[in-house]
């Protein structure tokens, strides 16, 4: 049970700093012509 | 780590009819990166030397941004809209941490400042991260393209 803990620790430190390879993928602007 | 739409600066749309005219279709195009002290979501900004707080020229990253290679200005969805789009965008962390990544914005290249106008950008992450060594940062666009003249 512990571990299971522990490694939800580990992911979440994980995440706040960022680390690892980051893969973003901003969606799509429309410009309205009519 | 909420991702924002690419959103468009209000004078791209001016700046596209203006003098120093920005060309989707022959033009070159570059992303830069901000940091989350950068005025690059201010919508009324026209060139990217306005844009202030640019992420530190080390580790990876230039402070002249990345070439949108692969770009693309074609038909989109329909025979009636037209699509800008581009590879995705690469940066590795080398040497060290790219630190506090914030905004992606798109300019066109020119030959003086005048001429580098905005485009678009996007808040990559609510908060700033940090890219650590030997790590990458991938900016996709989403299949439909970086945006749509509809």
């Amino acid at each position: 049970m512990s571990e299971k803990k522990d490694e939800k620790k580990e992911e979440q430190k994980g995440e706040k700093e960022n680390s690892g390879h980051i893969v973003i993928s901003p969606p799509t602007a429309t410009l309205k012509t009519k | 780590m909420a991702v924002g739409a690419f959103t468009f600066y209000n004078k791209f749309k001016r700046n596209l009819g203006q003098a120093f005219p920005i060309n989707l279709g022959s033009g070159n195009f570059r992303m830069s990166l901000f940091t989350s002290a950068s005025n690059a979501a201010t919508a009324t900004l026209s060139i990217i030397s306005s844009v202030t707080n640019e992420l530190t020229e080390a580790n990876g990253y230039s402070s002249s941004g990345k070439a949108l290679a692969g770009k693309t200005w074609t038909a989109g969805a329909s025979a009636g809209q037209y699509r800008f789009n581009a590879n995705a965008l690469v940066w590795t962390g080398t040497g060290g941490t790219i630190s506090n990544i914030k905004y992606a914005v798109i300019w066109a290249s020119g030959a003086s400042a005048i001429a580098r106008k905005l485009v678009c950008y996007s808040q990559l992450s609510t908060a700033q991260f940090n890219l650590t060594i030997g790590n990458t940062l991938t900016i996709t666009p989403a299949a439909t393209g970086i945006f749509n003249l509809a």
